[in-house]
């Protein structure tokens, strides 16, 4: 177990660990083509792309516009499972085949985390609820118990990096938080409308935030069992996404598609509208922070990627013009030589 | 560049389209005449498939492949002519395959049909593109059907190979596997709780294709037969759910244009081909092509025939229906739908109760009323009341909550987030009927987006009176109508012209009713003309009926209809009906002279006069009596 937490660290996603020897690999799901219907020919690059040592994006496998968010095997990074349209998918080559995993029950993965001290325990978010495998994907099964019947449509789930067997969801109806104790769903906060992200610190293993639909920036300093509403923000409509700063536990990066970017420096208490140099239809859809460089990754709907490498003050076109961004995902370019077990 | 090419071809093949005559879209309309000898039937049935396989195989692209529709393949290869060029076609397409149901169908279709004509490379390269291109499945219920079944038949006809020979990583026996437990879930859904997009003007081929694929061409002898059984069962609501041919609300979906003119559909290419009884639509709405390339190989029923070509008895129908799926903002994943349908030998008024079937392209209520060509007619009266709301699409749909009412304008519905829709229902739109009698209440909050009522009054109405009462009187074919708006409003022409919209606007055009109140109500009251001297005294009769209404704090009407039945409905309650309240818990699967059903039971039978057929789903078997 010891090991696992060592090898988690290295390699768990947007963690901060700039000043170390570990670099991460950016791999993000993503669609180019916005003309895309059901049915019709894709006319450009869709679904997986990964940063090159350049700066460049490079498309990896199949042209997709159904993949959501990746799960990568920390012993082996060719191993990775996604959140896809179609349900869940597995690949073993690095993403450039996939073999659907799920049948016709599963549909339309929003998200998917792996626990990194247990990586045979991977969680799924799906407009039904929640599905889960101890197998490494040999066998899913839905993993509902204590989620409504109804309100458990599931946006965002995270695992505790720091505690195995914990995991938190975000719902329509709330967050929901699961224990290896417990073995069932507990509701922590109750929504008005969908939890649209949840992300927990990297630096400090009782910090979480949710980014809600209605119910403004939600924070916890207790491992993700009690949450009280940030101040200081609007809430009349969605926040989509939060990234923490990879060195300063205080600060972090919130975004919306109505309120553009922002900042915090002292854990929420203040924030800064960041939205000077992105394009006057700032509609913000996802965020990420570099665990190396501190670099913020921004995706602009229709527009691309932005970045800045001051944290919010100024932004740079970088690439990937006319994508709408899924997810940004992190990797530790270190990996592990054990078996699974 | 790119752009320009598509445009040439797509320019050439119009051009191409227009030399080619249609003779059932141009030609004289059908007449209602009833073909009672069943060889002559066929023979007819049969003619009109060699007309679209004809139309579609005239077009002359030997000489270049790329230019080739999937739909001009299927018919030559129907057709068995010109099988070198359909080689080569077919080479060119599988270089760049689609990426779903739309293109899987199709693609299933033609490797189906070549069997035995196609070169190896031709079929190879479909194979191939089953292989290399990943295929989304899509989110409603007819990318599903299509999906599956044509996943399900390409795994039979490539049996026991690997995983890495398909796109999905799955091996043809766990493709086939579970291609034949959806199919047989799906079918058992239909069958017992009703269908989720049921009568779709334009959808009803989506089902239709797959199904007419599996019963043409599976293997295994009992998906063959569900495969027949549905057709049955869809051709059967089709019959029923329509006048001459042609398509009346409600609809689970229809589109911008066929909700104007109801004739202007896909649905009306099937009225066409299987009873005869309308002009096809223009170019055999697309997908005609890729149906009648197989429907050889299916044989209306008499049953159903007969079912929808005779209007001589009125009939009430009333059947179960489900919505859409809702993954949000319900307390249950599919909400019953109770679908209500009253036609006569003029009209037929149609509506369902019991909440939104789907957030965009729902038809809740009509009069549809019979005419003898409805090419270019706009046959119909209804209101509605035109929102758009990101919650709405939330509740039906996966996607982030600010980007959805652009995404679905993008994807072919245009007018989604336009107040001069027609288009769609409204959670906040309540419905009831007793027989030919609608009526509408509107209660929306202030902070929905559009807050008013579209009434449609068709350019085709005669005689449109606006009586000092309140009433608004108008003729419609042989249907008298009175409408009664509970709102003051104004009559706007349709001039803020849309390409979606069929026709051309104009000051003797089509008019919007357009009522600026959020408290609202519409009702409306349907006779023939048979049944009064004249219009006047149909005039004189409806001014004759009680009539009570409020609007505050909800809106409420009692209204003692021409049928002689007291209507009291008030918004957020179940209306009675001379006193006695709707009872939606005893509706049944299907409920009329024509189809009948339990509930969860599997069984469908169709009866005209002594002739039956009952589709028996427990045992999938087909039983035909003629007492």
């Amino acid at each position: 177990m010891y090991k696992y937490l060592i090898l988690f660290i290295a390699s768990s996603v947007g963690a901060a660990f700039g000043s170390s020897d570990a670099k991460h690999e950016l791999y993000i799901c993503g669609n180019i083509n916005l003309n895309y219907v059901t049915g019709s020919k894709y006319l450009t690059l869709n679904g997986i792309y990964r940063r090159e040592p350049n700066e460049s994006y490079i498309h990896i496998g199949q042209n997709f516009t159904g993949i959501y968010d990746l799960a990568f095997d920390p012993f082996d990074h060719n191993h990775v499972f996604a959140a896809s349209m179609n349900g869940v998918m597995s690949s073993k080559d690095n993403g450039k085949n996939w073999r659907v995993e799920t049948d016709w029950r599963v549909t339309e993965a929003k998200a998917i985390s792996m626990d990194p001290q247990a990586p045979k325990n991977i969680y799924v978010a799906l407009p039904d609820g929640i599905l889960s495998t101890n197998d490494f994907g040999k066998t899913w099964v839905r993993n509902e118990e204590g989620l409504p019947v109804r309100g458990k449509y599931t946006q965002a789930i995270k695992c505790d990096r720091y505690n195995t067997g914990v995991v938190l969801a975000g719902c329509e109806s709330g967050i929901y938080i699961f224990t290896k104790s417990t073995k069932k769903w507990t509701r922590v906060f109750s929504s008005k409308a969908t939890i649209l992200d949840i992300q927990q610190s990297p630096l400090d293993e009782n910090l979480w935030i949710a980014a809600t639909e209605l119910d403004g920036v939600q924070i916890s300093h207790d491992g993700g069992f009690n949450w009280r509403k940030i101040n200081n923000l609007a809430s009349d409509h969605a926040w989509y996404n939060i990234a923490y700063d990879s060195y300063n536990k205080n600060r972090f990066v919130i975004v919306s598609w109505t309120y553009g970017v922002f900042i915090t420096e002292d854990s929420g208490l203040t924030w800064t509208n960041c939205n000077a140099g992105l394009p006057k239809e700032h509609q913000a859809y996802k965020v990420a922070v570099d665990p190396d460089t501190n670099r913020i990754y921004l995706s602009i709907l229709k527009d691309c990627i932005y970045t800045s490498d001051d944290f919010g003050k100024s932004w740079t076109k970088n690439g990937l013009s006319g994508s709408n961004i899924y997810n940004f995902i992190f990797i530790s370019d270190v990996t592990d030589s054990l078996p699974h077990s | 560049m790119k752009a320009r090419s598509i445009l040439l071809v797509i320019f050439s093949l119009l051009f191409c389209l227009s030399l080619n005559a249609q003779p059932s879209f141009r030609g004289i309309a059908p007449t209602q005449a009833v073909i009672k000898n069943t060889v002559l039937r066929r023979e007819a049935y049969e003619s009109r498939i060699n007309e679209v396989l004809a139309w579609y195989s005239g077009f002359n692209h030997k000489d270049d492949p790329t230019t080739a529709s999937i739909s001009i393949i299927a018919a030559k290869l129907a057709r068995h002519e010109d099988l070198a060029y359909c080689d080569r076609s077919v080479i060119s397409l599988m270089k760049e395959p689609g990426s779903g149901p739309f293109w899987m169908f199709p693609s299933a279709e033609i490797a189906l049909l070549g069997q035995g004509q196609l070169s190896a490379e031709a079929q190879k390269s479909i194979r191939k593109g089953w292989k290399t291109q990943i295929q989304t499945r899509g989110d409603t219920e007819n990318h599903w059907l299509m999906y599956y079944t044509s996943l399900y038949l390409m795994s039979e006809l490539y049996p026991h190979e690997a995983g890495d020979t398909w796109y999905n990583g799955k091996s043809s026996d766990e493709n086939l596997a579970e291609s034949k437990e959806y199919i047989i879930s799906w079918i058992g859904l239909v069958t017992s709780v009703g269908q989720g997009e049921y009568n779709p003007t334009h959808y009803i081929g989506e089902y239709a294709i797959p199904m007419l694929m599996l019963a043409t061409y599976a293997k295994d002898s009992s998906m063959k037969q569900r495969g027949h059984m549905i057709l049955d069962l869809l051709f059967a609501d089709l019959a029923e759910s329509s006048i001459n041919g042609v398509l009346h609300a409600p609809n689970s979906r229809t589109d911008d244009k066929s909700v104007i003119e109801h004739w202007n559909s896909l649905s009306s290419f099937f009225t066409w081909l299987l009873y005869g009884n309308t002009p096809a639509p223009y170019g055999y709405a697309s997908w005609g092509g890729m149906f009648a390339a197989l429907a050889s190989n299916y044989e209306v029923p008499d049953v159903i025939y007969r079912i929808a070509v005779d209007r001589s008895v009125t009939y009430l129908q009333k059947d179960l229906k489900r919505t859409r799926r809702r993954w949000r903002n319900s307390d249950v994943l599919m909400g019953r739908i109770y679908k209500t349908n009253y036609t006569t030998l003029d009209y037929a008024v149609g509506s369902y109760q019991g909440g939104l079937s789907d957030p965009i392209q729902t038809h809740v209520w009509d009069v549809t009323w019979a005419v003898p060509d409805p090419r270019d007619k706009h046959n119909t009266m209804f209101s509605v009341h035109p929102i758009s709301s990101n919650a709405d699409l939330q509740t039906y749909f996966t996607d982030p909550p600010d980007e959805m009412v652009q995404r679905v304008m993008f994807e072919l519905k245009p007018s989604y987030d336009w107040e001069g829709k027609f288009l769609g229902g409204s959670r906040y739109e309540q419905v009831m009927q007793n027989l030919d009698t609608i009526i509408a209440l509107y209660d929306i909050p202030a902070d929905v987006r559009f807050g008013h009522i579209n009434g449609f009054f068709s350019k085709d109405l005669a005689d449109l009176t606006v009586d000092k009462s309140g009433w608004i009187f108008a003729r419609g074919g042989n249907a008298y109508l009175a409408y009664r708006p509970l709102a003051p409003y104004t009559f706007n022409v349709i001039s803020r012209l849309k390409p979606w919209l069929p026709g051309i606007a104009s000051d003797n055009w089509d008019k919007r009713l357009y009522s600026p109140y959020r408290k609202n109500g519409t009702i409306l009251q349907v006779a023939s003309s048979k049944e009064f001297k004249d219009f006047q005294a149909f005039k004189n009769a409806i001014l004759a009926l009680p009539l009570s209404y409020k609007l505050d704090p909800q809106p409420s009407v009692s209204f003692t209809s021409l049928r002689g039945n007291n209507l009291v409905f008030t918004y957020g309650k179940i209306g009675t009906v001379n006193g006695n309240e709707m009872d939606y818990s005893k509706w049944k699967l299907y409920e009329s002279p024509y189809l009948n059903s339990e509930s969860k039971s599997n069984v469908i039978t169709i009866t005209y006069g002594q002739l039956k057929r009952v589709l028996n789903f427990n045992t999938m078997s087909i039983t035909d009596t003629s007492n």
